[in-house]
C-alpha cells in the first residue's frame, strides 16, 4: 500500500529543520476533525491517514467539504473558521499547537500546491527568488547559497535551463510551469506532507499528463505523504494509492483505490465512476449517465443520510438514521482491510 | 478543398468557415487557413487545448469578429458587417459560454438576464408580464420550474447559473446553439446533468450546434462530427467515433493518451515507464512565428520527417468521412492501448 522512496530524499535540500529527529508517524493524521464557518458545518467528524510516501486523494464536489478538511489538517484555514480535532503531521501534535508556534515549523512539515498558481506566486519577483526564499528563511541558506538550491529545485521539477527560468517573472511561464514551479517551491524542505489543491484542474489535459508524470515520478524518490484533492475520478485512477470520498461534509467511503474502483460501496463514489465510465464510452448523441439532483446547500442538513434525496437505493432507513463510516468487510474478492463506507446497503452494491 | 468538400456533403451548411484566417493586432495568427463546416440540423464539434484557435472560431462564428482572410458565411450568405447588420443573425445564435460565474450580470434579474434576447432583439416579452409567462416557461424547460424572476444569479450555483444561461440562449428561438466549454467550470455530477439538458434542447428544437470543449470524451458525446484544432489550423476531422477509436493524425492520438486511465490498473501518465511521455515535451500553445511552411505539430510528434518541417501538410479526405493533415497518419492498428 505505501510505496517506500529509495533511501530517503534524493533532493536538494537535506537541511531541514526536522532532520535528526526520531523516525516520525504517518505523514498526517487527522481524528474527528470538524470544521464550522459560523453555522455552516464544512465538516463532519473526519479521520483520514496519509502515510508516508502514499498519495491519498480526497475526492469531492463544490462545497463537499474536501479543502476545508485538508487546509483545517494544515491549519490554513482563516480565524473565522472554526476547527477541532486532533491532527498530527509526522508524528508531531499540531493541533495542540499555538498558532505562533506551529507557524515556527509548518514549512518543514507542510509544502502547500495551490489550484492557481498565479494567484499564488508573487507576480513582482522572478520565480527562482520565490523558490530561494523557502531556502532562505527556512533553511538558513545565504542569498547565493539559496539561489543556487533554487535552480537545483527547478531542475528537479525537470524544468529545462533552470538558470535561466529562474530569472522569469510568474507571467512569463505557461501554466504548467508555473505549477513545476508550485511543486519545487512545495518539495524544497522535502515536509513530510505536502497538499495539493486540484493542482491539474485549471490546466490543458497534455500539461495535466506532464505534470502527473512528474508527481508520480517524484513519489517515487520522496518519502513525502501526499494529500491531492480532485473531483475527477481519472486523476485518482492515475495517482492515488488511497482514497477517500467526501460528500456534505463527511466522509461517505475511504479504501484503497482498487478498493474503491473495483467494489465501490457508497452509490455516491458509484454514480462518480459511472458518469466518467459512460463519458468515456458512451455513444454518441446518447444521454449521460447522470447524478440525479444536486448535493445539499451549505447549512442546509437534512436528517438521515445526505446523499438520500439523490440515491437509487434510499429506504426509510436511510431517512431516519445517518450511516456511519463502517467497514465494507466482506465484499467478494476482497480483504476489506480498512476499506470503509457510510451506506446503510453498502453491502448490496457488490 | 477538400475538407470543405467533405463537410459540406448532405444538408447545406448553417456556418461555414471557408479558408478562413483571423489575426490579431500584434500580429499573431489565431486562425491559419480553416476549413469547417456546420451543416443544418448537425453538431459540430472543435476540441483543443488553449491556443488551438477553437474559442477565436465561436467569436467568428457569433459576429464577434471578422475574418483577417478567408470566407466566412451563414446560410450560404457573408457575415454582415456593423451591429444593425448582425443583429438578424445573431437573433438565430444562441449561445451557452464558459463560465456561467462571468457570463452572467450579477446585479440583473433573473427575468431581466433570460428576456435580455427578446429586449435586443425587439421581440415581443422583452418586458412586461408576457415576457415573464415565457421567461416562467424557459426556466421550467430548463429543470428551475417555479424558479423567482425576481432573484438574482448569485443565488444560484454554477450548474443553476448554467440553466440560466441555456434559458437565455433559447428564448428567441435560435436555429443555432452555439457552446463554448459549458460545463468546464462546472462539478461532475452537474456537468451530465447540463450536456443532456442541451443535447434535449437540440433534439426538441431542432437546433444546429457548434460545440466547443477541450474535453475529446466530451465532444465525442455530443457532436456528430469533431475538428481536432492546435496552432490555429484543424489537423484532423471526421465522425465523432472514428475520431476517438481510430484517430489518424498524431495529436489526435496524444490528446487520446493525455487522458488520465479509468483504473489504477490502467494508470500510464503517473508511471513513465508503462508508456506515454513520448508526446509530453513541448507547448501546446500556437507557435509565435508563422509555421507556414511547416507542421505545427511536428516539434512535438514522434512521428515527424524532415519534410514535416519544411512542408506544410494539405488537408488530405481519406474518404468521404474524414479528412487529416499529415504526412505520415496513423493506421488502424495503432489506435493506442488505453480503450477496451
Amino acid at each position: 500500500m505505501t510505496r517506500e522512496g529509495s533511501g530517503g530524499s534524493s533532493l536538494t535540500a537535506s537541511t531541514t529543520g526536522l532532520a535528526g529527529e526520531p523516525p516520525r508517524g504517518p505523514a498526517l493524521e487527522i481524528s474527528g476533525l470538524n470544521v464550522r464557518y459560523g453555522s455552516v458545518r464544512a465538516v463532519v467528524d473526519a479521520s483520514l491517514k496519509v502515510e508516508a510516501g502514499q498519495v491519498v486523494a480526497l475526492i469531492g464536489e463544490t462545497g463537499s467539504g474536501k479543502t476545508s478538511l485538508a487546509l483545517g489538517a494544515a491549519r490554513l484555514l482563516p480565524r473565522s473558521a472554526a476547527v477541532s480535532g486532533l491532527v498530527t503531521i509526522a508524528g508531531r501534535d499540531v493541533s495542540g499547537m499555538s498558532a505562533i508556534e506551529f507557524r515556527a515549523i509548518r514549512a518543514q512539515l507542510v509544502g502547500c500546491i495551490a489550484q492557481d498558481a498565479m494567484a499564488a506566486l508573487n507576480p513582482v519577483v522572478p520565480v527562482g527568488r520565490q523558490v530561494g526564499e523557502v531556502f532562505a528563511v527556512h533553511a538558513g541558506m545565504d542569498r547565493r547559497q539559496a539561489a543556487e538550491a533554487a535552480v537545483a529545485a527547478l531542475a528537479q521539477v525537470e524544468i529545462r535551463r533552470p538558470d535561466a527560468v529562474a530569472r522569469l517573472y510568474p507571467h512569463q511561464l505557461s501554466g504548467g510551469m508555473r505549477q513545476r514551479v508550485m511543486i519545487a517551491m512545495a518539495i524544497a524542505l522535502s515536509p513530510p506532507l505536502i497538499v495539493a489543491d486540484e493542482p491539474t484542474t485549471a490546466l490543458d489535459v497534455s500539461t495535466q499528463a506532464e505534470i502527473l508524470g512528474l508527481v508520480g515520478d517524484l513519489r517515487a524518490r520522496m518519502r513525502s505523504g501526499i494529500l491531492w484533492i480532485t473531483h475527477d475520478m481519472g486523476v485518482v485512477a492515475e495517482l492515488a494509492d488511497w482514497a477517500a470520498v467526501m460528500y456534505a461534509g463527511q466522509i461517505v467511503e475511504t479504501g484503497q483505490v482498487e478498493q474503491i474502483f473495483d467494489a465501490p460501496a457508497h452509490p455516491y463514489t458509484l454514480g462518480l465512476l459511472q458518469t466518467r465510465r459512460d463519458l468515456r464510452s458512451g455513444p454518441v448523441g446518447a444521454p449521460l449517465f447522470q447524478i440525479r439532483g444536486s448535493p445539499p446547500a451549505p447549512g442546509e442538513e437534512p436528517a438521515g443520510c445526505p446523499f438520500r434525496p439523490r440515491c437509487p437505493r434510499a429506504t426509510q432507513v436511510c431517512a431516519d438514521v445517518n450511516p456511519a463510516l463502517e467497514p465494507v468487510g466482506t465484499t467478494a474478492g476482497w480483504p476489506g482491510a480498512g476499506h470503509r463506507a457510510a451506506c446503510h446497503h453498502s453491502g448490496t452494491w457488490s | 478543398m477538400t475538407a470543405q468538400t467533405i463537410a459540406q456533403v448532405g444538408a447545406p451548411p448553417v456556418i461555414a468557415f471557408d479558408q478562413v484566417s483571423k489575426r490579431y493586432r500584434g500580429g499573431r495568427l489565431a486562425l491559419d487557413d480553416i476549413t469547417l463546416a456546420l451543416p443544418a440540423g448537425g453538431s459540430l464539434g472543435l476540441v483543443g487545448e488553449s491556443g488551438s484557435g477553437k474559442t477565436t472560431c465561436v467569436r467568428l462564428a457569433l459576429g464577434l469578429e471578422r475574418p483577417t482572410a478567408g470566407r466566412l458565411t451563414f446560410n450560404g450568405a457573408a457575415y454582415p458587417s456593423g451591429r444593425s447588420g448582425l443583429r438578424p443573425l445573431r437573433r438565430q445564435i444562441g449561445f451557452v459560454l464558459q463560465d456561467p460565474y462571468d457570463s452572467l450580470d450579477a446585479r440583473m434579474t433573473v427575468r431581466d438576464i433570460v428576456a435580455e434576447p427578446l429586449r435586443i432583439h425587439r421581440l415581443p416579452g422583452g418586458r412586461g408580464r408576457r415576457g415573464d409567462e415565457l421567461v416562467a416557461e424557459l426556466l421550467g424547460a430548463v429543470g428551475l420550474p417555479g424558479a423567482d424572476l425576481r432573484s438574482y444569479p448569485s443565488r444560484y450555483s454554477g450548474g443553476g447559473r448554467q440553466r440560466i444561461a441555456i434559458a437565455r440562449a433559447l428564448i428567441a428561438a435560435p436555429t443555432v446553439l452555439v457552446c463554448d466549454e459549458p460545463t468546464s467550470s462546472l462539478d461532475v455530477s452537474v456537468q451530465s446533468q447540463i450536456i443532456n439538458l442541451l443535447l434535449d434542447a437540440r433534439r426538441e428544437r431542432d437546433l444546429s450546434m457548434l460545440f466547443v470543449s477541450h474535453d475529446l470524451d466530451l465532444i465525442g458525446r455530443v457532436a456528430d462530427t469533431v475538428a481536432v484544432m492546435y496552432g490555429g489550423r484543424v489537423l484532423e476531422i471526421g465522425p465523432a467515433d472514428l475520431i476517438r477509436r481510430s484517430p489518424r493524425h498524431p495529436y489526435t492520438r496524444a490528446l487520446h493518451e493525455a487522458v488520465p486511465a479509468d483504473h489504477p490498473r490502467h494508470r500510464r501518465l503517473a508511471d513513465r515507464n508503462a508508456a506515454g511521455g513520448q508526446y509530453g515535451s513541448g507547448s501546446p500553445q500556437a507557435p509565435a512565428t508563422d509555421a507556414r511552411d511547416s507542421c505545427v505539430f511536428a516539434d512535438r510528434c514522434p512521428r515527424a520527417q524532415d519534410r514535416c518541417r519544411v512542408e506544410r501538410p494539405p488537408v488530405i479526405a481519406e474518404d468521404s468521412l474524414r479528412s487529416y493533415a499529415c504526412f505520415f497518419p496513423l493506421s488502424d492498428g495503432l489506435t493506442g492501448q488505453q480503450r477496451g
